[in-house]
Parts: C-alpha cells; sequence; structure tokens
C-alpha cells in the first residue's frame, strides 16, 4: 500500500533538515508513527503534526538531532497546508458509523 | 439448567434480531457493505436459525421428516449466511486490499457450503438422528466457526491496541477505541466456547444440554456475544457516559 502524501511530505523535509538519509527519516517517521498506532499509508496531516510534536519531537532528541524543537515545528507549518481530507474508509471510521450517534 | 439455556437463547435471539435490524436499516441509509454484511449476519443467526434451533429442539420429535428437513434447510441457509456475513465484514473492515484475507473469506465460504450441503444430504438420507446435524458435518461448521471468530477477534483485539495508542495522544475517540475491544473480546469469546462445545459433543455426544457443564457452556456462548452485539453497536447511555466520565482518561492512561 502507498505511503500518505504527510507521511512522504514529513520524511521529506526530514531529510532536507537534518542529517538524516532518506532511509534513516522514513525509518525515524515510521517508529514515531508506530509509537502513535498510526501507519504511514492512512494517516492524515492533522494527525502527524501531533505525532510530530509528541512523539517525533523525543525521537530526533534521541539521535542526536540539535535542533530538534525548531525542526519539528517547522515540520507541522509545512504539514498545515496539505489538505486534511480522510484517506477514504478505515475500521476506525466503520466502527463509529456502526455504533450510531454517540 | 435447560431454563437458563432456553433463556439465552431467547435473549441473544431478541438483542440479535434488535442489533440486526437497526444495522441494517443504517445500511439502507448509508449503501455501504459493512454495516450490511454484518446486520444479515446478525439478523440470521438470532432472527432465523436461533428460533429454527428452539422449534426444532422442542417439537422434534413430533415433526414429520419433511418438516424436521425443512426447519434443517432454514437452519443450514441461515448459519451459513452468519458465517459468510461476518467474515466478509472482518475481510472488508480491516483489509480489503489484503490477499490473505480474501483467499481465508472465500476458503471459509466455500467449506461451509460443502459442509452444509453434506448435513443437509446426510440427515435428508436419515443418517443424521431427528434432524440432527451429523457429528463429522457438526466437527468441520464448529472449526469454520472457531476459525472465524478467532480470525475477527485478532483482527479487532489488534485494532484495538492501535486505538489506544492513538487515544492517549488525543487521536482516537473513546467510545470506538472501546467499541473494537468489546468487539474482540467477544469474538475471542465466542471462539473458545465454541471449541469447548466442539469437544464436548465429540467426547460426550449425549452430554449437551443434559448436562449442567455443557448447558452453562452453551448459555453463556448467546450471552457473551449477545453483551458484545448490544454494548458494540446499540451502546447505553448510562454505559457510554461510564466510558466517557472525567477520569476515564487517567484511568487509561495508567
Amino acid at each position: 500500500m502507498a505511503d500518505s502524501e504527510a507521511f512522504d511530505k514529513v520524511c521529506e523535509l526530514l531529510e532536507e533538515w537534518t542529517e538524516f538519509s532518506t532511509l534513516e527519516s522514513r525509518g525515524t517517521v515510521r517508529i514515531a508513527l508506530k509509537q502513535a498506532g498510526l501507519t504511514s499509508a492512512s494517516v492524515r496531516p492533522s494527525e502527524l503534526a501531533v505525532v510530530v510534536k509528541a512523539v517525533l519531537n523525543g525521537e530526533l532528541d534521541s539521535r542526536g538531532v540539535s535542533d530538534a524543537d525548531s525542526v519539528c515545528g517547522r515540520i507541522c507549518e509545512s504539514l498545515s497546508q496539505i489538505s486534511d481530507t480522510p484517506s477514504g474508509e478505515t475500521p476506525e471510521s466503520v466502527f463509529s458509523r456502526l455504533g450510531g450517534a454517540d | 439448567m435447560q431454563t437458563f439455556m432456553v433463556t439465552s437463547i431467547l435473549v441473544s435471539t431478541i438483542v440479535g434480531t434488535i442489533v440486526g435490524i437497526k444495522l441494517l436499516l443504517l445500511a439502507s441509509r448509508t449503501r455501504q457493505f459493512p454495516e450490511f454484511s454484518v446486520g444479515a449476519a446478525l439478523f440470521c443467526y438470532a432472527a432465523i436459525a436461533q428460533p429454527a434451533l428452539l422449534v426444532s429442539a422442542s417439537l422434534g420429535p413430533d415433526l414429520s421428516h419433511e418438516h424436521q428437513m425443512v426447519l434443517l434447510a432454514i437452519r443450514l441457509l441461515a448459519y451459513y449466511s452468519t458465517l459468510v456475513g461476518l467474515s466478509a465484514f472482518t475481510w472488508q473492515v480491516f483489509g480489503a486490499a489484503s490477499r490473505w484475507r480474501k483467499a481465508l473469506t472465500v476458503t471459509l465460504a466455500l467449506t461451509a457450503l460443502f459442509t452444509g450441503a453434506l448435513s443437509y444430504w446426510a440427515s435428508w438420507n436419515q443418517l443424521g438422528i431427528n434432524g440432527q446435524v451429523p457429528l463429522y458435518a457438526r466437527f468441520s461448521t464448529s472449526l469454520q466457526y472457531i476459525i472465524m471468530f478467532a480470525w475477527m477477534s485478532a483482527e479487532s483485539l489488534a485494532y484495538y491496541r492501535q486505538m489506544r495508542k492513538r487515544q492517549v495522544l488525543g487521536l482516537a475517540d473513546v467510545v470506538v477505541t472501546n467499541r473494537f475491544g468489546v468487539w474482540g473480546v467477544s469474538a475471542g469469546a465466542s471462539s473458545v466456547l465454541v471449541l469447548c462445545i466442539l469437544a464436548i459433543s465429540l467426547t460426550r455426544p449425549d452430554a449437551l444440554g443434559n448436562d449442567p457443564v455443557s448447558a452453562a457452556l452453551v448459555s453463556a456462548t448467546g450471552v457473551v456475544s449477545s453483551i458484545g452485539w448490544w454494548l458494540s453497536f446499540m451502546p447505553p447511555a448510562a454505559y457510554l457516559r461510564w466510558l466517557r466520565r472525567p477520569d476515564a482518561s487517567e484511568v487509561s492512561h495508567g
């Protein structure tokens, strides 16, 4: 399954603004997503922004990125420019619908 | 114990029928496959298979062979629809593009069709007793149910774990997260209980419904499933309030 536009964008920016290789940046973002219970294929920009602030920041710190806060802030700004449309039907959207109006 | 058993069948019949109709009505509005498949599965099991089982069990010896065969055909078709509906639901919801899920659904559907036809043929030829499904056919049918429920449970609980992680970050709703957990536990319990029933019917075929342990197991299957359907798809307001209580997030975050 193809990765989402938001995921590709974050990996691209991380590669550009840190010394990470393509493999390292994609791997780091995947680790952060896994910790947040999300997948690279279906993550939305708004969700990824939360993960960047709450999880990726710490991951960058632990990998020796000195200006992790600034990098994450700039990534979030870039993410806000991507349209936050749902990536189709997910198990979450189906189960939400099946329970009716909660 | 017989009373408890009949009560549990009645409870699952009533709850399953109501939840099934609710989901089918939802499907008629949304035109989406998941609600149709799970709604039809619950309705076929609760509103058709269970009452047919009750009628068959209570009138069994008094019914003519033809009437027994009609009831058996209704039961088998309803059980088949339930199995196929729940398998298709799991496949479509947790990975419609996945090849192994599609293969598993098709395999379950085809083997269940074969087993159902075999059961009917054997009973028509009176190899079964009083319209009862022969033991070998019951074995394969139970095995298909065990696999289907275990699969459904594993998918739901795996997704529940992901949702819990999202919930910590405020990315998932507590009620929807809980729904995956309840559905997964209910399916898992059903799988284990069908396994127990199968073990009893293979080792002590006459014990089902007669001895307290086996009757309790059969009854527990119906009760656990009913609670699962009810809390998953028609959660009462008090349950939702309890899930959304202010200190719930602290508890779930550990």
